[in-house]
């Protein structure tokens, strides 16, 4: 501790048990506060962290915002958090590179911000992108309604600066493409801590478009906005993005803000397209053609920036509405085919009123990313029960085809479902990739890969195990 | 169909192996990589070979395992836009399969009908198709590969987006199987463009640079970007000091509104879309290739005036394609790194690469973690060792 003190300075480092009380959760259930938590303010600081943690053989956590919803930045084994909430400087921004240079503790919303002044946009855009740092977002390889056309944060990220678990500061792709040696960029990017500590991220800016046209999609029920959304991309047309929120998220919405959403639609799909003048209105007419064959009762245009605005405000706020209806909510982000998200959807909803919940789909239809939110009270409804609900849902996933998570992680919620997805070979070779950057297992321990006991004190972890192996079968 | 391989098609610099294994199917793949580990013998894993002498040459070269055998489509659903193939099957068999409903793989490495997408993957293949569609694991979501050990692993799946676990899919582009054999991939697509047309302007070399510039930053969604320089203008048609070249695509209302700007900003005249396969197979074809590539803000100072070489300038990239000798060939090298960029020998004698200090030049990844990646992913060394920096 004092070791830690004469690195960062008195006031950057927290260990009294009331000053830990806000270290120790993230946005989603699981709980356990770290032994210490540091915040250094240079790159160097960092490094020296980590040796300093190292010679006494305690391990790290690296923690962003806290906007985590799998568990990632929660510290197991007596962790030391080490925040990088002091490390947000936008270091540069290239206009004619298009490549933003920027500290792992920058808001998403703030590399928008800044790339939009020299006519520039950053493409990963999370719901959270107001609060969610890019080192978090780098780190759970995030993405957000946009993703469908742009795709996630790996294909964003050109390069990285790394403190690794020994302290060595290192560098993976950067400005320029393709340098000589394995380029680690892609492991690194989903990594959840696990392999050093973010520095620096090298991020690619596009060029904003000309025109933007966003749309909103009426049907009678999930099943006919479903099949629409797969109809479009059947068609070859990919939208900037394409959402779904359900009758259950509507109403919660029309209820919170001021957003006029139409109150007796059973499902909206939420549309837009970016590009060229000439282009958004060949492919609005397109998709329109599609929506209106596949059951759509009504097609509004936003007809000024400020209603497509308060659109996508309705979708990145949807969560807080939805407190209103039950005061807790648990989720998970499976991705199945595409082509197998109107299925799916009404299994997911068969197992929510089998188990009793109120549920909300708001999502990201178009890339196939379910966003079941399973609604309920914590103060009297048992949370294992609503994981139970949650295991079975990612079961329909998996058994569709589909992936544990689209962008949210594994941290410590879903790692013992990874057999699920994986064999023990495929999981031993992720394995071995992690252990050529941290084989002692000091960085983030216990998150990802299945069956370690590093967690094993956090509560919720003798439910998710009994889950994965029961369910296996 | 297909070309076949010449008979010394899986000779590296002047090194030949003492014999050629052609995979059919990836148990035969797992089979040649436990043999090799058992025997100690060491392996360069080959599809088309378009780009087999790319890196330093192998310290050993027992046998080349050639998966061009092991093609063909595995699953397709086109309402998808996902494909899943093995890894032998050449972009022109790929692009035959999809075309037939209006979709493609929009990865433009050269030679199409023998460049194979697990080979594309495995080399992070350059080309036109960069500008808009980055890189070709950019359009990767699963992959089954044999590790350096034989053993079989899957990754990622048939979903556009993931964080299930480690990367490992997009880690494998660009290790030019030097940690596994790629045996097969599944490919995110996407649709045929309604029209795509191109431009070629014939002009100084100043001027090309100047053009390019004000396209690239005018904001406006070009397909693909090339100037062409000295002796190779030929392939574009023309025999101009250079040749800017633009591609357009999209709905047919959007490539019109395109040509316009376009032509209000360098003069130019159509050429046929294949323009762009000659472009993309001279870096492949010459006898000496150097790819250079450079921070956009430091554009090395090379006189392209009468100098072969194709450059992709949005990217900061370029392949000089008419040998230069290795003194000056060092000098440049030497300036780019100093600047942050790279000079990669792709296409150069054994004894030029090793004169020139390697192929790679200067390693870019911190050693450690590379070497720690080989001793984990091949760990008795016998995917081409010495190939990458490790």
């Amino acid at each position: 501790m004092r070791r830690l003190i004469e690195i960062c300075g008195d006031e950057n480092v927290f260990w009294r048990p009331e000053d830990l009380l806000v270290w120790e959760y993230d946005a989603g259930f699981d709980r356990r506060p770290p032994s210490a938590v540091v915040l250094p303010g240079t790159t160097e600081e960092v490094a020296e962290v980590v040796r300093a943690a190292r010679a006494e053989g305690a391990s790290i956590v690296p923690r962003g915002a806290g906007t985590g919803l799998s568990g990632g930045t929660i510290a197991c084994a007596d962790a030391i958090v080490v925040s990088t909430a002091r490390l947000r400087r936008i270091i540069s921004i290239d206009p004619v590179a298009r490549i933003a240079v920027v500290e792992p503790g920058v808001p998403n919303l703030a590399v928008t911000a800044a790339a939009r002044d020299v006519g520039l946009f950053f493409a990963p855009d999370p719901a959270s992108q107001r609060i969610s740092t890019i080192g978090g977002n780098v780190a759970t390889n995030a993405g957000g309604p946009h993703a469908l056309r742009y795709g996630s944060m790996t294909n964003h990220v050109l390069g990285v600066e790394l403190v690794l678990p020994t302290g060595e500061c290192v560098q993976f792709g950067g400005e320029v493409a393709d340098l000589p040696g394995y380029d680690c960029v892609p492991f690194i990017v989903g990594s959840e801590g696990t392999v050093g500590i973010i520095t620096k991220v090298w991020l690619r800016l596009l060029p904003l478009p000309e025109d933007v046209r966003t749309f909103v999609a009426v049907f009678a029920d999930i099943e006919h906005g479903a099949r629409a959304a797969s109809a479009i991309i059947a068609s070859g047309v990919v939208p900037a993005a394409m959402e779904m929120l359900d009758r259950v998220t509507i109403g919660a919405l029309n209820a919170a803000f001021e957003v006029h959403l139409p109150a007796d639609a059973g499902s909206l799909l939420l549309v837009e397209v970016e590009g060229l003048r000439e282009e958004t209105v060949d492919w609005a007419t397109g998709i329109e053609r599609i929506l209106r064959k596949n059951g759509a009762t009504d097609v509004r245009s936003a007809e000024t920036a400020a209603e497509r605005e308060l659109l996508w405000k309705a979708r990145k706020l949807g969560y807080a509405a939805l407190a209103r209806i039950r005061p807790n909510n648990y989720l998970h982000d499976a991705v199945v085919p595409r082509t197998k998200v109107p299925d799916v959807l009404r299994e997911v909803n068969a197992i929510a009123e089998r188990y009793g919940y109120v549920i909300a789909n708001m999502f990201h239809i178009g890339d196939g990313n379910l966003h079941p939110v399973l609604l309920f009270d914590a103060r009297s409804q048992p949370i294992d029960r609503v994981m139970e609900a949650s295991a079975e849902i990612l079961k329909v996933a998996i058994d569709a085809g589909g992936a544990l998570s689209g962008e949210h992680g594994i941290g410590l919620e879903k790692n013992h479902f990874m057999f699920w997805v994986f064999g023990p070979e495929d999981l031993d070779a992720q394995r071995r990739g992690r252990e050529a950057f941290d084989p002692d297992g000091t960085m983030n321990p216990g998150k990802v890969f299945p069956g370690g006991d590093a967690c094993a004190d956090i509560p919720t972890e003798r439910t998710k195990r009994a889950l994965a192996e029961g369910m296996w079968v | 169909m297909g070309v076949a391989l010449e008979l010394n098609a899986h000779d590296i610099d002047g090194l030949a192996p003492a014999r050629v294994v052609r995979a059919t199917s990836e148990t035969e793949v797992v089979e040649a990589i436990r043999g090799a580990n058992e025997r100690s013998e060491a392996i360069v894993v080959s599809g088309g070979a378009t780009r087999l002498t790319v890196g330093d040459p192998p310290a050993r070269y027992d046998a080349a395992l050639n998966v061009s055998a092991l093609r063909g489509i595995v699953e397709y659903e086109p309402d998808d836009l996902v494909a899943t193939v093995r890894a032998g099957t050449t972009l022109a068999e790929l692009a035959e399969a999809l075309a037939a409903r209006g979709q493609r793989w929009p990865i433009e490495p050269g030679l199409p009908e023998r460049a194979t997408v697990g080979g594309t993957l495995a080399s992070a293949a350059g080309g036109p198709s960069r500008l808009r569609y980055f890189h070709p694991r950019d359009w990767v979501i699963g992959a089954r590969v044999v590790l350096g050990d034989g053993t079989s692993v899957r990754s990622g799946g048939r979903v556009v987006k993931n964080v299930t676990g480690y990367d490992l899919t997009r880690f494998w582009s660009g290790t030019f199987g030097t940690l596994a054999a790629i045996v097969e991939l599944t490919l995110k697509l996407t649709a045929v463009p309604e029209r795509t047309v191109s431009l070629v302007a014939e002009v100084d070399v100043p001027t090309a640079f100047r053009a390019a510039n004000e396209l690239h930053a005018s904001g406006l969604p070009l397909d693909a970007l090339a100037i062409v320089t000295g002796e190779a203008v030929g392939a574009v048609g023309t025999r101009a000091d250079a040749a800017l070249v633009v591609r357009l695509a999209g709905p047919a209302g959007a490539v019109r509104r395109l040509g316009r700007e376009v032509r209000d900003r360098v003069l130019c005249r159509d050429v046929a879309n294949d323009v762009w396969d000659r472009i993309a197979a001279l870096p492949l074809q010459s006898k000496w290739t150097a790819r250079l590539a450079w921070p956009a803000a430091s554009r090395p100072e090379i006189e392209f005036a009468g100098y072969g070489a194709v450059i992709y300038p949005a990217s900061s990239t370029a392949y000089l394609l008419r040998s230069i000798d290795r003194t000056t060939f060092g000098a440049v090298r030497a300036s780019l790194e100093a600047a942050g960029g790279v000079a990669v020998l792709e296409r150069a004698s054994a004894d030029y690469k090793r004169d020139a200090g390697g192929a790679w030049g200067a390693t870019r990844v911190p050693l450690g973690v590379a070497r720690a990646l080989k001793e984990r992913f091949d760990p008795r060394g016998v995917l081409a060792p010495g190939r990458m920096p490790a």
